[in-house]
């Protein structure tokens, strides 16, 4: 009897042992970008000169007073392009104010600035600003690790929502499962919505 | 002519496996080794699995210029790992920092060798205690003198 119970501790670790790696084989070993320390946190200072209006700048100040987004994009990302036909669509229904900031548009990372202006000469230009950050300053300070990147941010300049990768409306299957039909801007302005319907802060994280 | 060019392809093929290489100037051997050790430690967030170290990524280019320039400024290890950890989260860090969520990660291994030491300890105590035990039977069944009765069976049995 009393060695059945002396059994009973270790088998019991080695089960807990098992439960903890067969849960762990279902957890998605990438890092997430709703984890960025970033939400919640005050927009990063930046000032940069805009992409296509000589002499004016984008910065931290013009995004004050507003619900917005700030997309991250560049000439060589070719998930920007699928993007920017969702961008076109969502600054035609005038629900929210985009601005941009053009990431490492560059000879080394494969764009340009002139490729980033022709870009919006062609495709057309959804943005109220586009700054120019070829040097990946105001992109270090933002933590854009990728683009297309996009930020929801408050009235107060606050970051509320970040989403990596291209946003998506309803017309937008995911391409590696249409089954799957994401809806980011959607999401996104029920949020905004929600949030000038209050004080125009960031909604506490969770609902 | 195609050959040549064939053969000049390929002598410089290596090339372009070769670990990224920036021509970074430092001061000293002292502040080269705390580069090196800084960016060994730092994960390359574009591509998760390496160091920005190891990294030929754009952005771990940019990460090594940023290490580069924060040290330029002065700026301590643990100032240049916390302006990387506000904007990328811990897990920017190969090597977590000791906080109070992770102080029972770092704390553990200290915690268990005392508790394994004592285990250890007792079962050998109570494994002596055992042996010396069984061999004071065996000592006590030896040399006990048998009483009249035993006698007895004994002759009984070996008539």
């Amino acid at each position: 009897m009393a060695s059945r119970s002396r059994a009973i501790l270790p088998i019991t670790l080695v089960v807990l042992l098992f439960l903890l790696l067969y849960v762990g084989l279902f957890l998605n070993p990438r890092h997430e970008s709703s984890d960025s320390p970033m939400i919640g946190k005050m927009s990063p200072e930046f000032d940069l000169p805009d992409l296509l209006q000589p002499g004016v700048r984008f910065s931290r100040a013009d995004l004050n007073g507003q619900v917005s987004l700030v997309n991250i994009w560049a000439t060589w990302c070719p998930s920007c392009r699928a993007e920017h036909d969702v961008l076109m669509r969502l600054a035609a229904t005038k629900q929210i104010p985009i601005y941009s900031i053009n990431w490492k548009d560059r000879i080394e990372s494969g764009g340009s600035r002139e490729a980033a202006i022709q870009w919006l000469g062609v495709l057309g230009d959804p943005y109220l600003k586009t700054g120019d950050d070829g040097d990946n300053v105001a992109g270090l300070e933002w933590a854009v690790t990728g683009a297309p990147e996009t930020f929801l941010i408050d009235i107060e300049g606050r970051i509320c929502e970040r989403i990596t990768g291209p946003l998506n409306d309803l017309r937008s299957p995911n391409p590696d499962n249409p089954q799957e039909v994401k809806n980011n801007v959607g999401n996104i302005l029920k949020i905004a919505e929600k949030m000038r319907a209050a004080d125009g802060r960031c909604l506490p994280r969770g609902t | 002519m195609k050959k040549w060019f064939l053969l000049w392809m390929v002598l410089l093929a290596p090339m372009a496996w070769a670990a990224p290489i920036d021509s970074l100037q430092f001061d000293n051997q002292n502040d080269e080794d705390r580069f090196k050790r800084l960016i060994e430690e730092i994960r390359c967030v574009k591509c998760q699995n390496t160091n920005i170290a190891g990294s030929n990524a754009d952005l771990a280019r940019d990460h090594r210029m940023k290490v580069y320039q924060m040290m330029k400024q002065d700026k301590t290890d643990w100032e240049i790992r916390q302006w990387f950890v506000a904007r990328y989260g811990d897990f920017v860090l190969y090597r977590p920092q000791v906080d109070s969520r992770t102080w029972l990660l770092w704390g553990l291994p200290l915690l268990l060798v005392p508790v394994g030491g004592y285990l250890l300890l007792v079962q050998l105590r109570r494994q002596r205690k055992a042996a010396d035990s069984s061999s004071n039977n065996e000592v006590a069944s030896v040399e006990a003198p048998l009483s009249e009765e035993e006698e007895k069976k004994l002759s009984e049995v070996l008539k």
